[in-house]
């Protein structure tokens, strides 16, 4: 379970940020900018002097809430549109399964460009509005599901002693359709990051002096010549946090896929 | 099997009013209006200039009736008129459409024939040393922030090797050269853009075609083949391969897609003169007529992709053609 084990010391990184980060992020020290890496800036130094090590390391506390924000969005709404599609059936049925096949049809990037290039690029916008566009697969996936458990006989049971709609969605469907929601979820989140990471690149993200990993990466890319080391290691940190909730999903996949019949 | 069609292509009408409605939707999300983005936010116009930019955009009508100018005006394809240089937002994005086109079609190729025989093999040897290297690289291939691998295969080879060009389609004395010099000059182009482009798809498929392939192997059928004596390349190429294309197709076909949406970076940063970057300078420059042209057109390409992917499906598998 590397994939575990990485994301756990990712999130600690992020709490502890100020602790073990060197410098302030935001420090300028313009006479010493474009430093290679040495041992009193180990990651080297951006155009403004600032310390690389300790914005990778603040950029982790950004990646890690939208990622899990974003994905939490998606997750409450595809839950209970997926719950409610596959349970109730019907025209409620048909009417959200038409907005899902809508919401697929756009190519989720440019949405996603559009919207905030529309309203102001702040992390509060990126996070909701990647939030709003993962919901869609979700939403599948839980009906597909509801439907298979919907006929099983525990659920019968439930709906024959009279439980209320609601309880009968929340505590006897749900908790078996968690599987699946948990792997995907996982990697959603990796998909999140690579998505926040690339609009901050554009310059439609998190906005500077905040670091993200993508906008030092924009930054980078201009002195790429010069100063190989401000395009390299933001990479690298998004290569590895996203490898790590990728190896952690299929994982889960691994371990859930012997009691779940179809995907 | 026409039938199908034809129930396909009904299915598409009230997905297009959707997607209409979402992209004037969001296009109006922002604070202020069309109106002063065309001023641009000068506050030396006067109110009333402001006021008379409205009633000429029409701006100034209920919601529901701009959107249904607006539609009406879609309908035959008329885009209406660029904020940035007044030209007709339909040219521009004709203009540059072949050029998208061209590299997501080739990125397509690139992946299907590359990611298939990988998924294939990994699946005949199954946890072979091949498969397990593959396993790994795949993995990566999921995990890479494309624009920066982008970003250092442009520094690789533009800068330090300086093989391949790193930006737009053409070379600058582009005209000067002979055809196939011309030729061989888009094809330099193109090496880098398609084969980013292609990466990140390319793990995708391969490990599906894997898991396809595994299933396939599993079958009865197989079992068969192998029972009647037949030589172990037959049983998997003229039996298991041809099963488990079926899902590969289709996934394939909505690929196409995800690559028009993705071609925005990659468009980005290798100027490469296509739709997706004039869709990006356009939300650069607040041009909205560019941007809801482009929106609508993306998403179409979209639907289509889907239409084809399906029908390609239903005339592989009769099974479902006579759902």
């Amino acid at each position: 379970m590397l994939g575990a084990l990485i994301i756990f010391s990712l999130a600690l990184v992020a709490v502890i940020a100020p602790l073990i980060a060197p410098f302030s992020p935001h420090q300028q020290d313009i006479l010493h900018r474009l430093e290679p890496p040495s041992t009193k800036h180990p990651l080297g130094t951006d155009d403004l002097g600032r310390d690389l090590l300790s914005r990778v390391i603040y950029g982790t506390r950004i990646s890690l809430l939208v990622g899990f924000v974003a994905i939490g969005i998606a997750i409450i709404i595809g839950s209970i549109l997926g719950l409610l599609s596959g349970y109730f059936g019907g025209w409620l049925d048909a009417v959200i399964m038409r907005f899902v096949d809508i919401m697929l049809c756009f190519p989720t990037f440019f949405l996603i460009l559009m919207v905030i290039a529309f309203l102001e690029p702040n992390i509060w916008t990126v996070m909701v509005v990647i939030g709003l566009t993962g919901w869609p697969g979700l939403t599948r996936l839980v009906r597909g599901e509801c439907l298979s458990i919907r006929e099983r006989e525990f659920v019968q049971a439930a709906k024959v002693l009279g439980l209320s709609n609601i309880r009968v969605m929340f505590v006897h469907l749900l908790p078996n359709v968690m599987a699946p929601i948990l792997v995907t979820a996982t990697l959603g989140i990796g998909g999140a990051i690579l998505t926040e990471s690339a609009l901050s690149f554009l310059g439609l993200g998190v906005q500077p002096p905040t670091p993200s990993w993508g906008n030092i990466l924009t930054a980078g890319k201009d002195y790429i010549t010069v100063a190989w080391w401000l395009s390299l290691y933001p990479g690298l940190a998004i290569l590895i946090t996203v490898l790590a909730y990728n190896l952690l999903g299929e994982g889960l996949r691994d371990v859930f896929d012997p009691r779940m019949m179809a995907e | 099997m026409l039938e199908y069609i034809v129930r396909r292509l009904l299915f598409m009408i009230p997905l297009l009013l959707g997607i209409t409605i979402i992209t004037f939707v969001v296009v109006h999300l922002s604070p202020g209006g069309p109106a002063d983005m065309l001023t641009g936010l000068s506050p030396k116009v006067s109110a009333e200039a402001k006021a008379r930019l409205h009633s000429l955009y029409g701006l100034d009508k209920p919601l529901h009736v701009q959107y249904w100018l607006w539609l009406s005006r879609l309908v035959r394809f008329d885009f209406g008129k660029s904020f940035k240089d007044g030209r007709l937002v339909i040219i521009k994005i004709l203009e540059r459409l072949p050029a998208t086109l061209l590299l997501n079609v080739l990125s397509l190729l690139l992946i299907f024939f590359i990611a298939l025989p990988i998924g294939v093999i990994s699946a005949v040897r199954q946890d072979s040393f091949f498969d397990k290297g593959m396993t790994v690289f795949v993995f990566l291939g999921f995990s890479v922030p494309a624009f920066w691998l982008a970003l250092l295969l442009m520094v690789l080879f533009g800068v330090v090797l300086g093989w391949l060009p790193i930006s737009g389609m053409h070379s600058v004395n582009f005209p000067y050269f002979s055809f196939w010099g011309k030729l061989w000059d888009i094809i330099k182009h193109l090496i880098l853009p398609v084969f980013v482009s292609a990466f990140g798809g390319l793990a995708y498929l391969s490990r599906y075609s894997r898991t396809s392939m595994l299933e396939v192997l599993r079958q009865d059928y197989i079992r068969t083949a192998r029972a009647k004596g037949l030589s172990e390349k037959k049983v998997i190429y003229r039996h298991a391969l041809r099963n488990a294309l079926i899902p590969i197709v289709t996934l394939l076909g909505l690929s196409l897609p995800a690559l028009i949406g993705g071609g925005f970076i990659f468009e980005t940063i290798f100027a490469w003169p296509g739709m997706g970057r004039l869709g990006y300078q356009a939300i650069m420059a607040r041009d909205y007529p560019v941007i809801m042209g482009v929106g609508v057109i993306a998403a179409l390409l979209t639907l289509l992709g889907n239409l084809i992917a399906d029908i390609t499906y239903a005339f592989i598998d009769p099974r479902i053609r006579y759902r």
